[in-house]
């Protein structure tokens, strides 16, 4: 994916973040749910904080003519996802096992968050690693 | 592994960033070749030699428990 995907990809996400948060919360804070509602706002702000570094990173590798992706962050992101497969397959045989004591939705969520969760963390892991 | 990348760098006076922009990759990875920490492909190891004037014997130097 070159820069100016990259970028126009981040730029959707974000406009569709902060409209979507927009909606919910109001929605939320209407009907007084102003815990949630807050909540919401707290993690949107913070994935919107995120989501503004990466865009500012990406603008600046397109000006400076870099590229987003090399041959290391490739290996990078094949090994993560490498390792966060497996991690994700324990955890959902894991899941199963106890799938009596959970509801639907919640083993469900569950399992996406430790997909992603662990796909970061490889990511950061691997990143400081020697690579072959 | 060790590398003379660094030390080629200095002689001809350029930077992590421009060399990283000639031979097309992110500057962390020059830095992490530098270090000896990234087993760049023979594409890299080639095209990095010659932004440096250099050959790939002359710049990627392996000990005998490196290529165990």
């Amino acid at each position: 994916m070159n820069n100016k995907t990259k970028l126009s990809l981040l730029l959707a996400v974000l406009i569709s973040m902060i409209i979507g948060v927009f909606i919910f919360a109001t929605d939320l804070f209407s009907n007084g749910n102003y815990k949630i509602g807050l909540l919401l706002v707290v993690i949107a702000s913070i994935v919107i904080g995120i989501l503004l570094f990466l865009i500012k990173d990406c603008y600046q590798n397109l000006k400076d003519n870099i590229p987003s992706d090399d041959e290391r962050t490739k290996k990078i992101r094949m090994y993560a996802a490498g390792s966060a497969y497996f991690i994700s397959l324990y955890f959902w045989i894991l899941l199963l096992a106890f799938q009596k004591y959970f509801d639907k939705d919640d083993l469900l969520i569950a399992g996406l968050l430790v997909m992603g969760i662990s796909f970061l963390i490889s990511l950061i892991i691997l990143r400081k690693k020697e690579l072959s | 592994m060790k590398t003379k990348i660094k030390e080629l760098r200095a002689r001809f006076s350029i930077t992590q960033k421009q060399l990283a922009k000639e031979v097309g990759v992110r500057r962390e990875t020059i830095v992490y070749l530098e270090k000896g920490k990234y087993n760049p492909s023979l594409i890299l190891a080639v095209k990095v030699a010659r932004a440096l004037n250099s050959t790939v014997e002359e710049l990627f130097i392996f000990e005998n428990s490196d290529l165990e």
